[in-house]
């Protein structure tokens, strides 16, 4: 009796353990800063000095048990399945922004300074959210004069002064996200062929479709936190909404779940509509 | 009393200097106060253990404090763990309490002690993480 006792008590805390699911992390990825047309592999390959920057910053992840998305292993895979040219390259960096897979991307700017009175190199980093292109930390470390040729140690120096006030800041952004939600954007249009606009009044109460839109997103937007970029006829822009990380269960939310609620809002409002998602952006387009 | 004895610690300044900091260290110039020595030094490196936590150490690469929120509330919310924290728990992180001056008088005639008191903050935080006090880096 006391043994199936103590089986109970067992399975019930494993079964309590199993009811909590881990929180969905956002991806990171670190980059190095480059000029308008530059190229971005070309960057990197050419400057071992960048490459020592990029690893220390990686590395002040890594010390606080975060794993960066490889910024480099990006590189060589994207060129291998897009065929990439060093002619289509123009514009790489966006590209691997947007097809990495990442949330948040750490641009690193180094600036190295010469002088007959030692040398030193500046560290300009940044934290940018890649949906909506906020940025989430900033900060410009030195690494004093020094006698010395060692750019790369420079600029090692330059990351450590700085990289856990930088963190530091991060982890703030991330812990109003936990308690305020993540931001992502919300775009409304319509098919070409679509006979509706923004203007066309939409169920029983008579009111437009983009007052229907409104407040539907003033009830689902996390905490009634939202922002309307702008509204025409034929489009309607959140630029910033904000979801919760998870659901009433305690289960990861995102935003295809958030898709999933407006697509059961539209059937009963008898429309149609086809949803695209990219990069925290939900594109809603009305048939 | 209770509501006195609140005011007191929510605005007590700790005494505290930064000397340099490291990847793993921070080193503070602390001032504790006591009637003994022993009290006195406990004092000191609790001051910097605390400057740590919730206030952040200025002019290092600590200046954000381990702890965002407020010191009482926090206190309140984990008391069984900062109980043992601040009854010994703490020592596993100073790395060396050194005697800048002795034990004594100073202008005011308070019985002080000022010690070079040296915490290792990457184990600190990892310590307040594991124990649930501060999230991970991360959401």
């Amino acid at each position: 009796m006391k043994r199936s006792f103590v089986i109970f008590v067992i399975s019930i805390i494993n079964c309590v353990a199993w009811a909590q699911t881990a929180t969905v992390q956002p991806k990171i990825m670190v980059i190095p800063y480059t000029k308008q047309g530059e190229d971005i592999a070309q960057v990197l390959e050419n400057d071992v000095n960048k490459r020592i920057v990029l690893t220390k910053v990686k590395e002040a992840f890594d010390s606080r048990g975060f794993t960066t998305v490889d910024f480099a292993a990006k590189l060589k895979s994207l060129s291998r399945t897009e065929g990439l040219t060093t002619d289509s390259q123009s514009d790489l960096k966006s590209m691997i922004i947007q097809q990495s897979g990442a949330d948040i991307y750490v641009e690193t700017e180094m600036d190295i300074l010469l002088s007959s009175s030692g040398n030193s190199v500046k560290i300009i980093l940044t934290a940018y959210d890649i949906s909506t292109g906020v940025s989430i930390s900033n900060k410009v470390g030195e690494s004093g004069k020094f006698y010395t040729d060692d750019i790369g140690k420079l600029g090692s120096k330059a990351v450590e002064k700085i990289a856990d006030e930088f963190l530091d800041i991060m982890q703030v952004k991330f812990t109003d996200i936990v308690n305020n939600g993540r931001s992502i954007s919300v775009e409304f249009g319509f098919d070409s062929a679509s006979a509706l606009s923004m203007s066309t009044e939409i169920g029983n109460e008579g009111l437009t479709l983009a007052d229907q839109l409104e407040l539907w997103m003033s009830e689902h937007a996390y905490k009634n936190n939202y922002h309307i970029q702008g509204t025409t006829d034929k489009k309607m822009i959140f630029d910033d909404v904000k979801i919760p990380l998870k659901d009433d269960n305690g289960n990861n939310y995102n935003i295809n779940k958030f898709g999933l609620e407006f697509l059961r809002f539209a059937r009963s409002l008898g429309l149609q509509i086809t949803r695209n998602i990219a990069n925290n952006t939900l594109v809603i387009t009305f048939k | 009393m209770m509501l006195l004895q609140s005011l007191l610690l929510a605005y007590a300044q700790y005494n505290v200097t930064a000397i340099n900091a490291t990847n793993e260290t921070v080193t503070m110039r602390c001032v504790g106060y006591g009637k003994k020595a022993v009290a006195a030094a406990k004092d000191a490196e609790l001051s910097a253990i605390r400057t740590l936590l919730f206030e952040g150490v200025t002019n290092t690469r600590y200046t954000m404090p381990l702890i965002s929120e407020d010191r009482l509330t926090v206190e309140a919310k984990f008391r069984k763990f900062f109980d043992d924290f601040y009854n010994g728990g703490y020592k596993d992180f100073i790395e060396s309490s050194v005697v800048a001056v002795p034990f004594g008088k100073n202008d005011l005639k308070q019985k002080c002690i000022v010690l070079d008191v040296c915490v290792r903050v990457p184990q600190l935080r990892r310590y307040l993480e594991n124990k649930d006090i501060i999230r991970k880096f991360g959401l």
